[in-house]
């Protein structure tokens, strides 16, 4: 009996994990001398982590993080590149304080950071409601050969008004890692909530308290375009229990600034009165808050995630993504449209990789409703995408509807993001010059990104950049005189003119048997191409519709015309047929070509695969005629 | 007043059926107007009736005359036999032979022209050919009843102008063959090819089937200059219907040589209507073009189709021609485009 009790604890002792214990000031220097002599150097070539250790400890409603992190540099780029130590935090309601921070050179001599050292910068970016900051540590007297360390903690309290709070861990990084830990322990002011979905490490959870481990841990393959939060497993600890209670959380502020809305009446009213009809209307009202209503990030104390109320915002004519978003609602409100709050992850695409619930995941809030049958989500911090297109940068991103009792979503995609139809009409003289006429009309998605694109420029420079444009798809040569229209309003056309004049550029008589580029298509196909080798991707969906009417003398008798395209294929198609129209001067070609690539997702396994097809579509794009015999 | 027997020309003397019988196949049946022009010529002679031989020359050339020019000749015959009272044919003899002759004779020629099946002209012929003979016992018959001279000597059976002409037609017989024999279209290392048979070139890494009656496979070079990996002719004669699978690397470019197809039967046939289309194979990324162009040239009806697939490394491509009067045109064209069209690859 006492054997097998015995036997029990030892195998008790060898599952459970063993987590590496948080230092800091000597013991931290003296384990980094110890774990920088156990290695090889030889062994390393890129910059290898030697120990990351994460400890949570949750005591009367206040919350501590205490890690360390102690980095081996093995060649002059990986000094280079990395002798820095980036530390997130919020500095609303955080305090990070860097408890010991040095580098240790190969010869043993310990050179402290000092505050000179240390920056504190924004991290968010335009749309998104978060105030992350990132303290930036730069080690001094960094060589190769040496490591550098760091200990810090984070500290913050739980009240009433922000109770919730998380921390989410990756074990695996884009570097090697010998060690690594995580460890939890909370008491019963606030209980916390566990999830790992890291292959890396080993957990032992008990009702209060989680410690995980892992060693080497082999670095994470980069690749051309990745969201790390969709890749790599995580340890997500939280204070919500499940996204109810994160929607619970959120939409109180909502609700309430939508309420203060004395001002939302009359101004819809005043906007009914020049709308003809209620998609009209809906349109003047989102291109009111997009355009009239400027973006400034506002969260400051107490309006991280509650936004502002609508009449302060509508005074104010500012606001952020809550802000604009609670405006919005409250305006369709007004007409009688059902409009809802939705928290959107604009770095995560895939709901199962979210990891426990939390109100950090998300960092932006948009408009969604159903009008006619139809889902609309409208993100109103995006001055240029018609309302009935979706912004692409939140296309699929993972998001939370605040109003119904759903999980985790995805903001719907569209079948195309990139829709295109280019008109040419071309007269190709008896001498073999040509007189181009082209018509570009770039719908929705598309028609958003070349507003944004020359929005901004004076009507000259917005004429100089479609010739650039011009130049990189067509030719570099010629030299086009462009018409915009549809760059100031918010509608789902943009649309350009060109024309152009090219000298003979080849002599009839010594035959003719032309191929004219079907030069739009080509380039959209040649901007599609996906690199990424290690991971997966999405792929937003393309349609171009390519119509030439090309006029050229009769005399030449064309009997050779282009050859009629049905390349049906799972990941898209390519179609061509033409019409010849015989005339007493001149006889008309018309060559009518669509390639339709919709959204889908490729496994990284199918990428090439995809490329080859675009490569064979690419090929066909020529527009081959002439006359033989 | 004393009956005074009627005074004749000569007629021409006895030939044998079997000598007749040579001459008419040596020439390929031409001796057979120069026999109906003789015989009426006799007719006249011994009837002193309004015949003109000339005419008759072209008795057998036209041929719907023909039963009314042989129940002509046949009543003379008999109106003859009659008066001299020589063994002859009775009046329904009359009718069956030239029923039969008449319609078998006929019906070769509208056989050549609307029977795919080459045979049944050939037993027409044949039957005719019979009757002949058997007309020109009797004739010989009649012709032994009076006096005879030949045009010219007799040299074993023949004067010198048959002889001159059978020769002639001999060496142009020999010279047939032999010109046959170098376009090997009488090589005899053919294969015939049943309707419905699968045709694998494990070469090209292609399969595709033969739906038509009269294909056979023949050796590389028999319809193109060699460069094929296998060929197959039709049932037109000569080499105007044929099949070519044809291979190439993966260094050459697709979209070059189905530009190139297209532009060459344009060169080729002059006035052509062509279409191309492209697709991708099921399941996969690769090519395959169709290139078809049609013409009308001499009053016949030409066809070329390409059918090219792009495969893992290089390419395989199955070409049909066809070059054949619009009847034939009509009758083959579905078939011979499906034959192409169904080009897939040989997976096994």
């Amino acid at each position: 009996m006492k054997s097998k009790l015995l036997l029990f604890l030892l195998s008790v002792m060898v599952m459970q994990p063993a987590a590496a214990e948080f230092l800091q000031g000597d013991a931290l220097i003296a384990r980094a001398k110890q774990l920088a002599s156990d290695i090889e150097p030889a062994a390393h070539s890129a910059l290898t982590g030697l120990e990351r250790t994460y400890r949570v400890e949750l005591k009367n409603n206040k919350v501590t993080v205490y890690g360390h992190k102690i980095w081996f540099y093995p060649t002059t780029a990986s000094v280079q590149n990395n002798a820095y130590e980036s530390i997130y935090f919020n500095q609303l309601n955080e305090t990070l304080t860097v408890l010991t921070a040095a580098s240790i050179s190969p010869s043993g001599n310990v050179n402290y950071v000092n505050e000179s050292h240390q920056k504190v910068i924004a991290e968010d970016t335009y749309n998104t409601f978060t105030e992350t900051e990132k303290m930036i540590v730069s080690f001094p007297a960094v060589e190769v050969g040496g490591v550098t360390l760091v200990a810090y903690k984070i500290e913050e309290t739980l009240t009433p008004e922000r109770s919730y709070w998380s921390v989410r861990s990756y074990p695996q990084q884009t570097a090697d890692m010998q060690h690594y830990s995580f460890e939890a322990q909370w008491d019963d002011s606030a209980a916390l909530y566990f999830e790992n979905t890291s292959e890396f490490v080993a957990c032992e959870q008990q009702s209060q308290s989680v410690v995980c481990s892992g060693e080497n841990l082999v670095a994470a393959e980069s690749d051309s375009v990745v969201n790390w939060g969709d890749q790599l497993g995580q340890i997500t600890l939280s204070t919500e229990p499940d996204w109810q209670a994160v929607k619970a959380e959120v939409r109180p502020g909502f609700v309430k600034a939508i309420e203060h809305n004395e001002g939302v009446q009359p101004l819809v009213e005043k906007l009914a009165a020049s709308a003809d009809g209620k998609t009209a209307l809906i349109q003047a009202i989102f291109e009111f808050v997009a355009r009239d209503i400027r973006y400034v990030s506002r969260s400051e104390a107490g309006y991280d995630i509650v936004p502002h109320n609508v009449d302060e915002t509508l005074v104010n004519r500012f606001g952020d993504c809550k802000d604009k978003s609670s405006l919005l609602i409250a305006m369709l409100h007004a007409i009688n449209i059902d409009a809802e709050p939705v928290l959107v992850a604009t770095k995560r695409e895939r709901p199962s990789m979210a990891g426990a619930a939390s109100v950090g995941l998300f960092d932006h809030v948009v408009v969604c409703f159903t009008y006619e049958g139809q889902q609309y989500c409208l993100d109103p911090t995006d001055p240029y995408t018609q309302w009935q297109s979706t912004s692409d940068w939140i296309q699929g991103r993972v998001a939370l509807n605040l109003s119904n009792d759903e999980s985790l979503s995805t903001i719907p995609r569209p079948q195309y993001r990139w829709q295109l139809q280019a008109q040419s009409d071309i007269t190709i003289t008896q001498e073999g010059g040509q007189k181009e006429l082209v018509t570009l009309t770039f719908l929705n998605e598309y028609a958003s990104l070349m507003r944004q694109n020359m929005a901004g420029l004076s009507q000259p420079k917005r004429l100089e950049y479609m010739v650039d444009v011009y130049h990189d798809v067509a030719n570099e040569e010629a030299e086009p005189v462009f018409e915009i229209s549809g760059v100031d309003t918010m509608s789902s056309r943009l649309t350009t003119h060109s024309e152009t004049i090219y000298d003979s550029y080849f002599d009839p008589q010594q035959g003719v048997s032309l191929a004219e580029n079907d030069s739009w298509l080509r380039g959209e196909l040649s901007s599609s191409w996906l690199n990424n080798e290690v991971y997966g991707q999405y792929y937003p969906g393309f349609r171009v519709e390519s119509e030439y009417k090309i006029q050229l003398p009769h005399n030449w008798k064309l009997n050779r015309f282009p050859a009629e395209l049905s390349l049906e294929h799972k990941y898209g198609a390519l179609t061509r047929s033409y019409r010849f129209e015989q005339g007493e001067e001149l006889d008309i070609l018309h060559v009518n070509t669509t390639l339709s690539l919709p959204s889908r997702y490729l496994a990284v396994e199918e990428i090439a695969a995809f490329n080859d097809l675009l490569n064979v579509f690419y090929k066909q794009a020529p527009i081959t005629f002439g006359h033989d015999g | 007043m004393t009956d005074s027997p009627p005074s004749y020309q000569k007629v021409a003397p006895y030939r044998s059926v079997w000598l007749e019988g040579t001459l008419t196949l040596v020439t390929m049946g031409c001796y057979l107007f120069v026999w109906f022009a003789l015989a009426a010529r006799d007719c006249k002679r011994i009837t002193g009736r309004s015949f003109t031989p000339i005419l008759w020359f072209f008795a057998p050339i036209v041929c719907l005359p023909l039963p009314f020019a042989s129940h002509i000749l046949l009543k003379t015959f008999s109106d003859i036999e009659t008066e001299r009272q020589l063994p002859g044919w009775t009046k329904m003899q009359n009718m069956v032979w030239n029923a039969v002759f008449s319609g078998t004779y006929i019906g070769a020629y509208v056989a050549g022209e609307l029977v795919e099946e080459q045979a049944w002209q050939f037993v027409l012929w044949g039957v005719a050919f019979v009757l002949f003979l058997l007309l020109h016992r009797r004739l010989n018959g009649i012709r032994q009843a009076f006096d005879s001279e030949p045009m010219m000597h007799r040299f074993g059976g023949y004067n010198a102008l048959e002889w001159v002409v059978g020769l002639l037609f001999v060496a142009l017989w020999g010279f047939l063959i032999w010109a046959l024999s170098q376009l090997k279209l009488l090589n005899v290392d053919t294969t015939s090819v049943e309707p419905g048979t699968e045709i694998v070139v494990p070469e090209a890494k292609v399969r595709f089937t033969v739906n038509q009656e009269g294909w056979e496979t023949v050796p590389i070079g028999t319809v193109t200059d060699g460069s094929a990996e296998y060929e197959l002719r039709g049932p037109a004669s000569l080499n105007t219907m044929w099949y070519a699978v044809f291979t190439y690397t993966e260094h050459d470019d697709f979209n070059e040589i189905a530009q190139n197809r297209y532009a060459t039967y344009l060169e080729v046939m002059p006035g052509a209507t062509c279409t191309a289309v492209r697709s991708l194979q099921q399941g996969t990324d690769l090519l395959r073009s169709v290139v078809t162009c049609e013409n009308t040239e001499d009053g016949d009806k030409q066809l070329y189709i390409s059918h090219l697939m792009q495969q893992e490394k290089g390419m395989a491509e199955l070409v049909g021609y066809m070059w054949v009067e619009p009847r034939k045109y009509a009758q083959y064209r579905p078939q011979f485009i499906q034959d192409i069209e169904g080009l897939t690859a040989d997976e096994k």
